[in-house]
Parts: structure tokens; C-alpha cells; sequence
């Protein structure tokens, strides 16, 4: 059985993805302590995702970040240390690519040491209808962190790189 | 003093700038460039005192940036701002010179302690 078959995404991965949240929303995003609901209700029909492939040897698990396209932009405006709300949409769309690419690294570090290094890819930014994996896909993780009134998925997807 | 950020994100940019302005440096020239290759074309025009850079980037990355700067023999004060922090990506920066590693999310105070011992010399 390859790599590619296993199944990677243990409860660590999923802790380390809320470490490194956490760790965003104090630092970057200047947000009051974020709460962790496992749970996930049905998400809008409008999403935005941002997704950072972390690739080892046959295996990319996608590190994501999905929001409705106005969380999305009080994600963008506090990352941005915008205070105003005239934020152009391309300038949105970097700032959470960058939020996923910080997520992404953060998450490597804090699994740094258990086997073959991973490498980091771009981010990839898309607008449109997402429905997350099911809570009990062994090959998925689905954490919602709810800070304030913003609330954003935090999103581990492995999937075969094809390499 | 003369600062070129290099980071292929805008977003990542801004943020750069802002540590930097609240690190004291805001008055200094700031030169932005959006990968490795725009800033080889920069450098080499003209040395900047500090150059800021990303590590992953297209079309050249923030390291083969490093490697091409030492292979033809440029010197230059450059340090990586990065997602990437595990202890193999901080050697290779190390073993090819950089000056210094701070890894995002960005603290301005880090960010102020790493340019105030590259200055210092």
C-alpha cells in the first residue's frame, strides 16, 4: 500500500491547524480569543476559499480557510489593518491567500520532525459554492473558528499530488 | 537607508511595510519587488541596504535569489520574512548567508531586533 493510501490526517494535524489560527488571530488579525465549534452548520451557497498545498512524496493535503465573501472581508480588513471598508476585491483575495499561506507554514513547523519534510505550495484563491468534506471523512478535518462575529473554516483535505 | 521588500503577495507587502513603520523604519526608502528575479534586477542596479524577502515565490524564490546574489559574488544584507520556519528551510537560509529569519505572522519587534543587529553590523 502507497503513502498516498494512508491516512494522514490525525487529530495532531487538526490540533496544530487551531494552534496556528490561534496564533494568526493574536498576532495578525488583532481578534479577541477565538472559540473552537467542531461542528460545522450548513455553509452559505457564497463562499471564498483559499487553499495552500502542503505536498510530501505522493501525498498534498490542502491547508484551507473558508468564509462567506463578508467574513472573508472583515478577515482581509483586520489582516490588512484596513479601518476603512473600501478594500478592493483582488486585494481581499491576496490578503486571504496570505492568511492560508500563514496557516499553511505555521502548521508545517508545528508538524516538523515526523517523517519526510513537506514542502509548501502556493495559495489559490476561488469564489463560488463549497460544501466541506462530511465530519467523519477519515481524509478531512472541518474546524470552525468563530471569533467575534467573524466566522471562518479551517479546512485539512489530503489528497493524492499524483507524484 | 534604502529597504526593498520582496514578497509576491501585495497583502504580505502591506504588512511588511506597516512592521517595518511601526519598527521606526517608515521614513526610510522602501522599494517593493514581486519575486526573486525583479529583485536581482533591482539589486543589481543598485545595492539596497537591507533587502526584506519571502521565502516560496515564482519565478524565483527567495533563497535562489540568496544563492544567485553569492554566486555572482553580490553582497548584500538580505534576511527572509516567511511562513516557512522548520529548522532545515532556517539552515539553508543560514548556510547561505542570510542575516536574519523571522517567520510570520510578523511581530514589528522581531522584526525591529533583526534589522537592528544587521545594521549594527
Amino acid at each position: 500500500m502507497g503513502a498516498a493510501a494512508e491516512e494522514i490526517i490525525t487529530p495532531d494535524w487538526t490540533a496544530a491547524l487551531v494552534a496556528a489560527a490561534h496564533e494568526l488571530a493574536e498576532v495578525a488579525l488583532g481578534y479577541p480569543e477565538g472559540r473552537v465549534r467542531p461542528e460545522v452548520d450548513e455553509m452559505g451557497e457564497e463562499l471564498v476559499t483559499s487553499f495552500v498545498p502542503l505536498i510530501n512524496d505522493g501525498v498534498a493535503l490542502q491547508v484551507g480557510v473558508a468564509a462567506s465573501v463578508s467574513d472573508t472581508e472583515e478577515l482581509a480588513r483586520a489582516y490588512l489593518q484596513f479601518t476603512t471598508p473600501d478594500l478592493e476585491y483582488e486585494d481581499v483575495c491576496d490578503a486571504i491567500g496570505e492568511i492560508a499561506n500563514v496557516l499553511a507554514g505555521a502548521v508545517k513547523r508545528n508538524m516538523a520532525g515526523r517523517g519526510t519534510p513537506w514542502a509548501l505550495g502556493h495559495p489559490t484563491v476561488t469564489r463560488g459554492p463549497y460544501q466541506p468534506p462530511a465530519a467523519t471523512d477519515p481524509r478531512a478535518s472541518v474546524t470552525l473558528m468563530v471569533w467575534g462575529s467573524v466566522e471562518a473554516t479551517l479546512l485539512l483535505l489530503q489528497q493524492e499530488d499524483g507524484g | 537607508m534604502s529597504i526593498l521588500l520582496v514578497d509576491d503577495s501585495k497583502a504580505s507587502r502591506m504588512i511588511v511595510r506597516r512592521a517595518l513603520e511601526k519598527a521606526g523604519y517608515g521614513t526610510h526608502v522602501l522599494e517593493e519587488a514581486e519575486n526573486g528575479a525583479i529583485a536581482f534586477e533591482k539589486i543589481q542596479a543598485r545595492v539596497p541596504d537591507v533587502v526584506v524577502c519571502d521565502w516560496n515565490m515564482p519565478e524565483m524564490s527567495g533563497i535562489e535569489l540568496l544563492e544567485k546574489l553569492n554566486a555572482e559574488g553580490i553582497k548584500v544584507n538580505l534576511g527572509f520574512v516567511t511562513s516557512e520556519g522548520t529548522d532545515d528551510v532556517r539552515r539553508r537560509a543560514r548556510d547561505a548567508g542570510a542575516r536574519f529569519f523571522v517567520t510570520k505572522p510578523i511581530k514589528a519587534e522581531k522584526l525591529q531586533r533583526a534589522l537592528r543587529t544587521v545594521l549594527r553590523g
